[in-house]
């Protein structure tokens, strides 16, 4: 980056020479950048830097690594005005390397603090004007929009199955539409067939306490209420549960969900009533009441309860701290 | 008693297992409370509860989860007050956008560029609902058949 500012400073003024410089040191930092995918590493060869907020920092990364390898059609070479610019105006579009220049291609202006390599957060966006195009800033606003939608459309393109053969904005997005209708589709009959398991269950509703649990009784509120004095006729149905998570085959922190399941159950989650069966009422007296300990466990000690090594079973579970 | 809270907010390394967790509780607290309703009202109401567990585990400064989340709150109070709303604009112009921006959930306010972002979210959300899902049913099925076999 030192080489972009050493070649900017003298160059304010619109020498051909200069600019000449300018390009040809562009055209190695092109290339040198062109084979890193490094979102830090803002040079003026990553055209478009997208306003950044923190959860889409991980697709911003990939918009950005995808702009840095775009290709400038005429190679370097940036378009000029014909009249040889002065004062106000800069020929090329570039960042803002000192806070007096007012470019007006700029999308939001931000101040912007002339450093070397700025890993910050910009909240505007740079724009450059490629050889043969316009440069008004309805069509550079045109041209970031578009760009922006390809790279989206890229993404997409990933993450959509199958869909690589694919070009053109048209048929990708009726394959994205297939994709989440499907999906949305496979929920509902997933839902539906749920619906049709569970109630071949029975629930053993009566073997609780009576004073029960304030379960948060819609789904939506995350806070998780826990009894303590929850008999133990109660534990042996994390069982089933555990099994579940752990035959999920997903990254699925199963301490985390036979705890949470426990905490969280005022009722079973009873899936199979030979559950019920009073001899998992001995191996579950081991169970530890203390939840707070297992919380800290849970969340101290990532080991899949598989893991854990004195003769665990699923049902004799016993968590010490 | 409220546990700590720590357990929901201590979110960030485990998002697959929030979602789980959510869609699990959500589960029970269905099977709980509502055992003997209808076929269909249970399937709606678990459906209801795998969107809300994705929008739980999901960002909250995305519009789908957001759109979720106060679909929701307005279904519910809806219920209570039963009226009812209709969620869904009609666009007069339909342009090659509309059906994507049907499809999202709070897709309809956007425009093009955002509408793909939160698709992309979405669809990875969706995704990894349906294989939630998907292993919760194989399980209870491999449950009910082994009781079977018991039997």
């Amino acid at each position: 980056m030192q080489e972009i500012l050493q070649c900017l400073n003298p160059c304010s003024s619109a020498s051909n020479l200069s600019v000449l410089e300018r390009q040809r040191a562009r055209l190695q930092r092109q290339q040198s950048f062109e084979s890193m995918n490094e979102i830090n590493n803002l040079s003026f060869d990553n055209l478009i830097s997208l306003p950044i907020s923190p959860q889409n920092l991980q697709t911003d990364q990939y918009f950005c690594s995808d702009s840095s390898l775009k290709n400038k059609k005429g190679g370097s070479l940036r378009k000029r005005k014909a009249p040889t610019v002065n004062s106000g105006e800069e020929e090329e579009k570039e960042k803002k390397m000192k806070p007096d220049d007012k470019p007006e291609k700029f999308k939001e202006s931000g101040a912007e603090a002339e450093t070397a390599a700025p890993p910050l957060k910009r909240d505007f966006i740079h724009v450059r004007a490629r050889r043969g195009q316009a440069t008004d800033s309805h069509s550079l606003a045109e041209r970031v929009r578009r760009e922006r939608i390809s790279e989206r459309m890229k993404y997409l393109q990933g993450l959509v199955p199958g869909c690589n053969k694919i070009t053109g904005k048209a048929g990708m997005l009726d394959e994205i539409i297939n994709y989440v209708q499907s999906l949305q589709r496979q929920v509902e009959f997933l839902s539906m067939k749920l619906a049709t398991v569970n109630p071949w269950i029975d629930f053993n509703i009566d073997s609780f306490l009576p004073k029960e649990v304030n379960l948060a009784c819609n789904p939506s509120i995350p806070t998780v209420s826990v009894s303590t004095e929850l008999v133990e006729p109660n534990y042996f149905k994390m069982n089933p549960m555990h099994q579940m998570a752990t035959s999920c085959g997903l990254n699925i922190d199963v301490n985390f969900s036979d705890l949470v399941i426990r905490q969280s159950l005022s009722s079973p989650l009873t899936v199979h009533d030979t559950f019920l069966d009073p001899s998992f009422n001995v191996h579950s007296s081991s169970w530890d009441a203390n939840s707070q300990n297992i919380c800290d466990l849970e969340f101290h000690d990532q080991l899949p309860l598989q893991s854990l090594p004195d003769g665990y079973s699923p049902y004799n579970l016993k968590m010490e701290m | 008693m409220k546990q700590n809270k720590n357990t929901s907010s201590n979110n960030s390394p485990r998002k697959a297992s929030m979602q789980t967790y959510h869609f699990l509780r959500s589960l029970t607290h269905i099977n709980l409370t509502r055992p003997s309703s209808p076929l269909h009202r249970r399937s709606r109401a678990i459906r209801r509860a795998a969107y809300v567990s994705m929008a739980r585990a999901a960002s909250p400064r995305r519009m789908w989860t957001r759109a979720i989340l106060g679909r929701l709150q307005l279904l519910r109070r809806a219920r209570l007050l039963r009226r009812r709303r209709n969620y869904k604009k009609k666009t007069t112009i339909s342009t090659p956008h509309d059906k994507l921006r049907r499809l999202v959930p709070g897709g309809e306010e956007m425009d093009f560029c955002r509408l793909l972002e939160e698709t992309a979210d979405y669809a990875e959300f969706l995704s990894k609902q349906v294989r939630i899902m998907r292993s919760v049913v194989d399980f209870m099925e491999a449950e009910c058949r082994k009781k079977e076999e018991k039997v």
